[in-house]
């Protein structure tokens, strides 16, 4: 319980700063938009293709989007050292991820919340009946892709170049998981059944849980000094 | 350089050595293929490639996860070297997996389960040894590498089995071959001299590490 | 001349002869077959030589430090234990 205490007060802390500066969210929100123009620019106008690849886009998108919000994931420590300024925190260093991880994933989500209705119009897809499925299927990934991201965030905070080390070590890793999150999402916009697009939310979940008991366990010897 | 050990130097020869005869015997004393014909001789080339590609990534799994236990820099000298000899396999086994595919699918490249999941192994590696090679500090690099080493391949199984189902979504597995005995042994020769090849790179390129870390020591002690 | 100019030349030979034998009993594929396995033995003898190179300028680079008073900083590093780095 202390544990997730702990957690709960890095991520009010994370989240109260980004409130107050929103430098995170707003340099994302930005970035996503112009991801999806220049796919929309490199594909042409034509709708129906559009359409058909409006999952993969998506993601793709959220993909690089996350990147840029997870290499400064703990750049609130940086002044203090970046790993050596974690460290310093009281008590389980598990606190720490699952803090860190939980900051990540409300972000994202909420990235998500304005990059999503936006691909749906500049795409020309209609949401508004998959909502709630949508919702479900951007919630399992976006916690795979954080689940990892933190972590290979916290491996390469003091690296050099540190820029490629990330997205180097990450997408690979994200295979599964970026597999399952565009086929259920393309799933969902052509209005398949819901219980077409199950196997791919047993692949992300399979991803997160397996993932969730991997990092919890092992961050601790990723942050020893 | 230290002086050759006797088992290199016996490792060397017998992989040297066998590696001949598997190609001899591969190109020349094997008869061609029914259905493939002669470019079938290539699975002999690639299938023990590919097997020991995913042997070495295995070898990194096991000493990473000792080092990470035991903290002895032994451990991740061993993983090191066999992740660096696994990416030469890798990258061999997609090359080799190319030249079989042209002629006999008539593309170089198909997004084939095992294929596709080759090409992400290469990718989870190259990271592995990229990480290495930016990290300054040799315990947090070992330490780093080790985590890696052991997240890379625990994700293995999941990327396959993502992979397969997104395929069979869209076309039906090929289906599996009989093989002849002919065929058998002279893949088992050949899967013994990809062996021995593997054992004779694994002493020289860990011999080699050492050797470096070594060199790391002294010249951040002169630093 | 070198062991490893030694083996490259007869790679190289081995290569071509299989290259003219496959032609004089028109293997099919021969393009493909002949380069799979030269690029299998060419890989690993590559990365064998690679190995060998890395070894010896490792070594070089070792010799280097001892021959600039290598004696003393063993000694000196020993006497100061683990708390040099």
């Amino acid at each position: 319980m202390a544990v997730l205490r702990r957690a709960w007060a890095i991520v009010w802390k994370d989240l109260l700063i980004e409130a107050r500066t929103k430098q995170s969210f707003n340099a994302m929100v930005f970035f996503a938009a112009l991801v999806l123009f220049i796919f929309s620019f490199a594909l042409g106008p034509d709708t129906e293709l559009l359409r058909r690849v409006a999952g993969g886009l998506l993601w793709v998108g959220i993909a690089f989007t996350g990147i840029l919000s997870l290499s400064r994931t703990y750049q609130n420590e940086e002044t203090s050292g970046g790993l050596e300024g974690l460290r310093s925190y009281p008590g389980d260093a598990r606190a720490i991820y699952l803090g860190k991880l939980l900051g990540n994933i409300v972000l994202l989500l909420l990235v998500e919340a304005v990059l999503i209705p936006a691909a749906g119009i500049l795409f020309q897809a209609n949401l508004w009946p998959h909502a709630a499925e949508l919702a479900v299927v951007a919630i399992m990934g976006t916690i795979g892709f954080s689940l990892v991201g933190t972590f290979y965030a916290a491996l390469t905070v003091n690296l050099r170049a540190r820029e490629v080390m990330l997205p180097l070590l990450l997408f690979p890793a994200l295979v599964p998981v970026l597999l399952g999150a565009v086929n259920a999402t393309t799933l969902v916009l052509e209005g398949a059944p819901m219980s077409e697009a199950e196997v791919w939310l047993r692949v992300m979940a399979a991803f997160d849980i397996i993932f969730f008991v991997i990092c919890v366990w092992i961050f601790p010897i990723a942050l020893e000094e | 350089m230290a002086s050759r050990t006797g088992v290199e130097r016996f490792l060397g020869g017998a992989a040297g050595l066998t590696m001949l005869a598997g190609s001899i015997v591969g190109l020349f004393v094997v008869p061609a293929d029914a259905a493939q014909g002669n470019v079938q001789r290539l699975m002999y080339v690639h299938v023990p490639a590919a097997w020991l590609a995913f042997l070495a990534f295995f070898v990194v799994f096991v000493m990473s996860a000792l080092y990470l236990v035991q903290r002895d820099a032994r451990w991740d000298r061993v993983a090191a070297s066999s992740a660096e000899i696994g990416v030469v396999f890798t990258a061999l086994t997609l090359l080799l997996g190319m030249m079989w595919g042209k002629p006999t699918w008539g593309v170089w490249w198909t997004w084939d389960p095992r294929l596709t999941t080759t090409a992400i192994l290469l990718a989870i590696y190259v990271g592995y040894l990229a990480l290495r090679s930016f990290a300054d500090d040799a315990d947090k690099r070992a330490r780093w590498s080790s985590i890696v080493g052991v997240i890379g391949f625990a994700n293995v199984p999941i990327v396959y089995m993502s992979v397969t189902w997104w395929r069979t979504l869209h076309q039906p597995p090929s289906s599996p071959r009989s093989v002849s005995p002919d065929i058998l042994w002279t893949l088992m020769l050949n899967l013994a001299a990809f062996t021995l090849v593997y054992a004779y790179l694994m002493v020289r390129r860990v011999r080699l590490e050492r050797l470096e870390g070594e060199l790391e020591k002294r010249m951040a002690y002169n630093a | 001349m070198r062991k490893s100019t030694w083996i490259i030349a007869v790679f190289a030979l081995a290569l071509i002869l299989l290259w003219v034998y496959g032609g004089r009993v028109a293997m099919e594929n021969r393009g493909f077959v002949v380069t799979g396995y030269g690029v299998t033995w060419g890989a690993l003898l590559w990365y064998a030589f690679r190995l060998e190179g890395r070894g010896r300028a490792t070594a070089r680079a070792i010799g280097s430090f001892e021959a600039i008073g290598g004696e003393d900083h063993e000694s000196r590093r020993v006497s100061e234990g683990h708390s040099v780095t």
